[in-house]
């Protein structure tokens, strides 16, 4: 069989003739930032003066350095200088605007080596990082205005948006897409991507009505072939059909990339209230799915064209939560309407593979006592139909554990978390002890774990198995 | 039009009246339950906004401080607070949303936002002798705010003493059964009632082995917008010997606050 990873199916981007350069607007703002950044004290000395200090700039941020290396032989996997400074202002009747930007320098190349991040194509207009080099990379986290309108709030610019109420696992949390330069051995914060969006929020008695729009075509970025966290499973790559062209050759098309403004754009709604103690929300999302599906033909000369395309869906879910005692009874389900997925059945003409998806997360919070949370959830992932002679189960199951304690009045935290995959006996265990040395400074040990079956979604990492520590400096 | 919250107002009027009955009587003579019932509803206004700094300090004396904003406000039968963490960076964000029910046997609700997670946690509220975000005031302490609930001692006046140059009435209480005394931590918690004010100048707790666990003292209290405030507190825990303090400032009762503030949602936002 033959077989694509992922990453080569990263291609260049279709040229928008209409827009201006992202790179050059991408350090315009990184520059506006940098010189707000030095208007700080300056601002601050006028205020002092007595002439005023009207928009109340604040600098603050972090400065991180983080060490990993491989549990195998003990070198090193990344190391890591992380700084995000962080510029709010005060805009008055107008509202607040805060920009987040980030400069990260990784010397050791393991997590995105050579050039392959500077070519991926997943980001979109406005939203691609800037390289210096191969080791350093710059990037505008977040850029947003918050506006009140009377009860109305409105949220505009590059930001997050989160939804649902599963921890690490996503079934709701679909706005943003993520990145897969650490699979989910980063946190949270991290792996997500912020994109350019609209974000309205309307009160209206109990409910409160939620509008989304992004305009940002930015999907999830994943990594090149001879990166550390590459797919490398049959199931999580693709996989042609024995003998798929006789002539052995194969062209890969560039992505098929949404770029229209408003037809190719994502939207969403959400109604979220508090009844007798429930909270609940109710949402959808009509969005591209954040990975591409790879079509296939045979052309006249007999030569298998590949194409990668991004697939629109519509998505319906609710979520929830209450508490009964000292458990906390969370959870969330999703319904798309069409997931789209790659078929090794030679009769099949494109290759790819349509069904309706249904996934769905529980989750149970335990507080013993004030200190220690015992927190477990059961996350399943069912397709309406069968996908003919793809590695893929109809049925996914994955469940997760995670105790954490704080100690010392919250100065040290230690947390365990495992997430394991039913069917590919596999899975991951994460164990983290932080240490609060000072309130501007953190200490933190960790250890990354993957085990089980290489063809499982945690198993294929087992080789990335690590060790790791970090220092965290605030400002 | 504003709607009148009849309970408060009968509490309102009642604590009017009762310092005039109060002056005739010698208030040594009240029982403990009167005593805890003066304090229990002296007046601590219909809203409130503050700022107050955390001071944290541990065994060894280094000492961490955290900045918050802070609103309460009574909205019908439910006492709803919210705070923000405004600094340092690394708490920057965090905001914590409580409702808590007149209704006793009914748990509190409470919401957690965690900047990191970008997302707002339900948190079961039933452990009310938690400790509250890394201090050493449990959750029941910080949202009684210098008051006690009534339903969970059995109170009894042992005598007065002197504290600082005060004369306070001493007042035990006792939990009513073994699962509020679990709930709270406490086997025993001893107040020192200055009759002024109806504030518990100086409290000593007893954890559930009879151990003296903690000793809260008001530092420093002001009247502000016509009511006794306790502007600084401090709380020492003495089997760790971490202490916290806590210091009030921009206390202010006058300025209207919009019921929207209290909504899971504005947690996410921040200030």
């Amino acid at each position: 069989m033959q077989k694509l990873s992922r990453a080569d199916k990263s291609l260049s981007q279709k040229k928008r003739r209409y827009l201006p350069n992202p790179r050059v607007l991408g350090l315009i703002g990184f520059g506006i930032l940098v010189l707000l950044s030095v208007a700080n004290p300056i601002a601050a000395q006028i205020g002092n003066r007595g002439v005023g200090n009207r928009w109340n700039p604040e600098v603050r941020g972090t400065l991180s350095s983080e060490w990993a290396g491989f549990v195998a032989d003990g070198s090193t996997q990344k190391w890591d200088t992380v700084l995000d400074p962080e510029l709010s202002l005060d805009l008055g009747e107008w509202g607040r605007f805060t920009s987040i930007a980030r400069l990260r320098i990784d010397p050791v190349e393991k997590l995105e080596p050579g050039d392959s991040a500077k070519n991926s194509s997943s980001r979109g207009y406005g939203n691609r990082r800037q390289f210096v080099g191969d080791t350093t990379d710059l990037e505008l986290r977040e850029f947003y205005i918050d506006v009140d309108i009377g009860d109305i709030y409105l949220r505009a610019g590059k930001q997050q948006i989160v939804w649902g109420e599963a921890d690490g696992l996503r079934v709701l949390d679909l706005i943003n897409p993520q990145s897969f330069r650490e699979f989910i051995v980063s946190d949270v914060e991290s792996r997500r991507i912020p994109t350019w969006s609209l974000n309205l929020e309307i009160p209206m008695s109990t409910i409160t009505t939620q509008i989304v729009w992004i305009p940002d075509h930015t999907y999830d970025e994943s990594v090149s072939a001879n990166s550390q966290f590459a797919f490398v499973s049959p199931q999580y790559s693709l996989v042609l059909p024995e003998g798929a062209v006789a002539s052995g050759a194969v062209v890969i098309e560039p992505v098929n990339k949404p770029d229209q403004l408003l037809s190719d754009d994502d939207f969403g709604l959400r109604l979220s209230g508090f009844n007798k103690g429930w909270d609940w929300s109710v949402n959808y999302l009509y969005h591209y799915f954040d990975q591409p599906v790879i079509y296939r033909r045979i052309d006249t000369n007999n030569v298998l064209r590949l194409s990668p395309e991004y697939e629109r869906t519509h998505v319906l879910g609710f979520s929830g939560s209450k508490p009964f005692g000292k458990v906390t009874v969370r959870g969330e389900t999703a319904f798309s309407s069409n997931r789209f997925f790659n078929t090794t059945e030679p009769e099949d003409n494109d290759g790819v593979f349509s069904t309706g998806e249904l996934g769905y997360v529980v989750g149970l919070d335990y507080l013993p006592d004030g200190e220690t949370v015992v927190s477990t959830q059961v996350f399943q992932v069912v397709l309406l139909n069968p996908v003919p002679g793809a590695a893929r189960e109809t049925v996914d199951t994955t469940f997760s554990l995670r105790v954490s304690r704080e100690f010392m009045n919250d100065t040290i935290v230690a947390e365990a978390q495992v997430i394991a995959s039913a069917q590919g006996e596999d899975g991951v265990l994460n164990l983290d002890l932080s240490y609060q040395l000072r309130s501007e400074l953190e200490l933190t040990f960790g250890v990354d774990t993957f085990f089980g079956k290489k063809e499982g979604l945690f198993g294929q990492f087992e080789k990335s198995n690590r060790v790791s520590a970090a220092v965290k400096y605030s400002f | 039009m504003k709607k009148l919250n009849v309970k408060r107002t009968i509490m309102t009027l009642g604590l009017c009246l009762l310092p005039v009955t109060l002056l005739a009587e010698d208030a040594s003579t009240m029982s403990g339950l009167d005593i805890m019932q003066m304090v229990d509803q002296r007046e601590d206004g219909e809203h409130v906004t503050r700022r107050f700094k955390i001071q944290l300090t541990d065994k060894s004396g280094v000492t961490r401080e955290q900045d918050t904003i802070g609103y309460r406000k009574y909205i019908g039968d439910v006492k709803k607070n919210i705070l923000f963490y405004t600094e340092p960076t690394n708490v920057r964000g965090t905001g914590f949303l409580t409702f808590d029910y007149d209704e006793t046997s009914k748990d509190d609700d409470r919401w957690l936002y965690l900047p990191a997670l970008r997302k707002v946690r339900r948190i079961a509220a039933s452990d009310r002798g938690a400790y509250f975000l890394g201090t050493d005031f449990t959750y029941e302490d910080i949202s009684n705010e210098q008051k006690v609930t009534l339903s969970d001692y059995q109170f009894n006046a042992t005598g007065k003493v002197s504290v600082d140059g005060v004369e306070v009435i001493v007042v035990e209480g006792i939990p009513m059964d073994e699962s509020v005394s679990k709930e709270l931590g406490y086997s025993r918690v001893v107040w020192h009632v200055d009759p002024k004010g109806w504030m518990s100048l100086l409290t000593r707790f007893y954890d559930i082995n009879g151990t003296h666990l903690k000793t809260a003292k008001l530092e420093e209290i002001q009247e502000i917008d016509g009511i006794l405030t306790a502007t600084k507190i401090h709380i020492e825990n003495h089997k760790t010997l971490h202490q916290t303090r806590l210091i009030f400032r921009e206390v202010d009762y006058k300025t209207p606050i919009a019921n929207s503030l209290f909504k899971q949602n504005r947690l996410k936002r921040g200030l």
